[in-house]
């Protein structure tokens, strides 16, 4: 039992970690419909400040969080730029495809050059200090993040349904065209999508420094998974938050009774199943409701008949 | 004229200095090798250290007149596949004699087209025991972990009489090959293995494999894995409460593994080659040369891939550029003076290189028994 537990709340922090990047990856595509590949190396990249930062100016709270207002602007001017400057000027899918695939490599290889290919890790005794729960053994880091990850899905929850602007957002992501109708600056809201998604990133990146270490490429996997994550809210950033939450704890699970090797396989199996029945869901209620809509002189037809 | 006078005058330096080089490299031989490591991607830390390695290496081959080494490099990003079109495109445009390569995977894939194409292999980082004996065009520069897990498994049991262990292993050719033969050896020491579990290549948590061998209560923990993958373990081991003595291979003396683990590295012990700057005035040199070019300490591996340049350049000079004449004389050397120590080969082509027990004291190897 003792084991379960442990799994469970492994998993349920791992997820929270790979949440945040993945609310902030979703945020972008879910309102520009832009596959940011770069998402992963330019929440890297971002990083990288605020570690120089940090080791420049000590690791009290005013190298800190001036390390973090770095690695956040960073994030947020890279993010916009490469909207504004590349994506927007594709205006297509697979040209962005194309372009932020090449842009990753590109930002991966001049963090290469600049920063050196050496694991750089920011050390804060007090966030790896142990907190044992019953059985449960975790990290102030852990803790903090889990928490983090609750206040920020809590908080776009509210902000998307609750504010104004929230809602000139959300109209953006169903139907930017209406949006743009009714009054939305939706080009503005794109923007704010990046800045936003762009901060989450580069919050998921200063994590990664201070957990297991920053390297140039280790941006692919914060991708990866923010993408899978991404692809299974399909359209919801609740859904997202909740599918990042499940994501750690199946991964976790699936180790309980079951060997870790398979564990990636277990859980794709599971997301790709719930997407075709889901897919599958959608359809046959489609297929419900349209005779309903059918066009009048076809229900003329009926009724004369 | 003002500017036609600045042109002559460019020229004619130009001129000159080709002259000076042409003249320069009058009477010293030439050789061309090739390079196949990870220069990119998640293990990219690792192949930069090499080729600041190998680099140190061809300077000081030029530089005392031996040869002049031409070098060039493919990046294999830790996957065989790329590793074999790398080989394939050192040989048919650079013409290359010697590939240096590392990686068991990475060997186990270029060994038979290294035979079908008549060019040596230099293996200077793969230790997987399948390497051993592969075929005539591969030599083994490192230390094979077969040697280095028996030895481990026998000072587990029967100096510090620890009877059950736990593995942890990378899920590739090299970590199984490495972990099977382990598990043997420590069985046969008289030892039990009450779990083994494995973790994808670049993986970086490894709390649910690591909470499976806490459950299982073993008294060691013996982890075969990647760079940084085996700093990561050692964090997480004992983050999540494993109180198991904790033992490793050569790759956990690697700095990055040692920046990973952080605080949590002392105590961990193992098998590995030693290297001691202060052991020889070749190490010195080197490590004072590549602290300097790398910006941190040489791992065993960097130290190894510049022993391996070395004596591959020197048996250019002496043989020529024939594979075969190469592979000769590397494996008939006898006590080499590489900066690892004395360098022998067996008949087969691999290294003969005393193994030492290590323990991490202050986050430093401390060797046992130099």
């Amino acid at each position: 039992m003792n084991l379960f537990l442990e799994l469970l709340v492994a998993g349920g922090v791992a997820g929270a970690k790979v949440g945040v990047a993945a609310l902030g990856f979703a945020l972008i595509f879910y309102t520009t419909r832009e596959m940011h590949f770069a998402f992963g190396a330019v929440s890297v990249a971002a990083a990288y400040p605020c570690y120089w930062v940090v080791k420049a100016l000590g690791d009290g709270p005013l190298g800190t969080a001036l390390g973090v207002v770095a690695a956040l602007i960073a994030a947020v001017l890279i993010s916009i730029a490469l909207h504004k400057y590349v994506y927007l000027r594709l205006r297509s899918v697979l040209p962005v495809v194309m372009a932020s695939l090449g842009v990753s490599l590109i930002v991966e290889n001049v963090i290469q050059i600049v920063a050196g290919p050496d694991i750089q890790v920011l050390s804060y005794p007090a966030l790896l200090h142990i907190v044992e729960i019953g059985p449960v053994r975790l990290r102030v880091l852990e803790i903090g993040v889990f928490i983090g990850f609750v206040i920020v899905a809590v908080a776009i929850d509210v902000f998307l349904n609750r504010t104004r602007l929230g809602q000139g957002l959300g109209a953006t992501m169903d139907d930017p065209e209406m949006a743009e109708l009714v009054g939305v600056r939706t080009s503005r809201m794109r923007m704010g999508a990046y800045a936003a998604g762009a901060a989450l990133g580069a919050i998921s990146g200063i994590v990664m420094l201070v957990d297991t270490g920053l390297k140039p490429a280790i941006g692919f996997t914060l991708l990866l998974y923010a993408l899978i994550i991404t692809i299974m809210g399909r359209g919801s950033l609740r859904s997202v938050a909740i599918w990042s939450l499940l994501f750690g704890v199946i991964r976790s699970l699936w180790s309980w009774q079951f060997s870790p090797d398979l564990q990636e396989l277990a859980v794709f199996a599971l997301m790709v199943s719930y997407l075709i029945a889901r897919d599958s869901w959608d359809r046959y209620q489609f297929n419900r409701i349209r005779p309903i809509s059918r066009p009048a002189s076809t229900v003329g037809a009926d009724a004369r008949a | 004229m003002n500017r036609r006078l600045w042109m002559t005058a460019l020229l004619t330096s130009f001129s000159m200095l080709v002259a000076g080089t042409a003249v320069g490299q009058q009477g010293l031989k030439t050789g061309k090798v090739g390079v196949i490591v990870q220069l990119s991607g998640v293990s990219g830390d690792f192949g930069v250290g090499v080729q600041h390695a190998v680099e140190i290496a061809k300077q000081e081959l030029a530089d005392n007149k031996i040869i002049d080494l031409q070098v060039f490099y493919e990046d294999h990003q830790q996957q065989a596949q790329l590793a074999l079109v790398g080989f394939e495109k050192l040989v048919d445009r650079n013409d290359v004699s010697v590939v240096i390569a590392n990686a068991s995977p990475v060997i186990l894939a270029l060994a038979p087209v290294a035979e079908e194409r008549k060019r040596l292999v230099y293996n200077f980082a793969g230790v997987s025991p399948k390497l051993r004996s592969l075929n005539r065009w591969v030599i083994n520069g490192a230390a094979l972990s077969d040697r280095d897990g028996s030895e481990l498994a026998q000072y587990m049991v029967k100096k510090l009489g620890l009877k059950t262990a736990a593995v942890l292993h990378v899920d590739d050719q090299f970590g199984t090959s490495v972990a099977e033969y382990f598990q043997n050896a420590y069985k046969a020491a008289g030892g039990k293995i009450v779990d083994v579990e494995s973790n994808p290549v670049g993986a970086l948590d490894l709390r649910t494999q690591l909470l499976k061998i806490k459950a299982a209560n073993p008294e060691a923990l013996v982890i075969l894995n990647n760079i940084p993958e085996e700093g990561y373990s050692v964090a997480q081991a004992r983050e999540i409460g494993i109180t198991a003595k904790i033992f490793s291979n050569t790759f956990m003396m690697d700095p990055q593994n040692v920046k990973a683990a952080g605080a949590a590295i002392n105590g961990v012990r193992g098998m590995s080659l030693q290297f001691d700057p202060e052991r020889s005035p070749i190490a010195k040199e080197f490590a004072t040369k590549f602290a300097k070019k790398a910006g941190r300490p040489p791992a065993i591996t960097d130290v190894l891939a510049y022993d391996g340049a070395r004596l591959i350049g020197e048996a250019m000079q002496k043989v020529g550029n024939d594979p075969r004449a190469v592979r000769d004389y590397i494996v008939k050397v006898k006590d080499w003076p590489g900066a690892i120590g004395k360098i022998n080969f067996d008949a087969e082509g691999n290294i003969l290189l005393d193994m030492s027990q290590y323990e991490f004291v202050n986050g430093k190897p401390v060797f046992t028994n130099p």
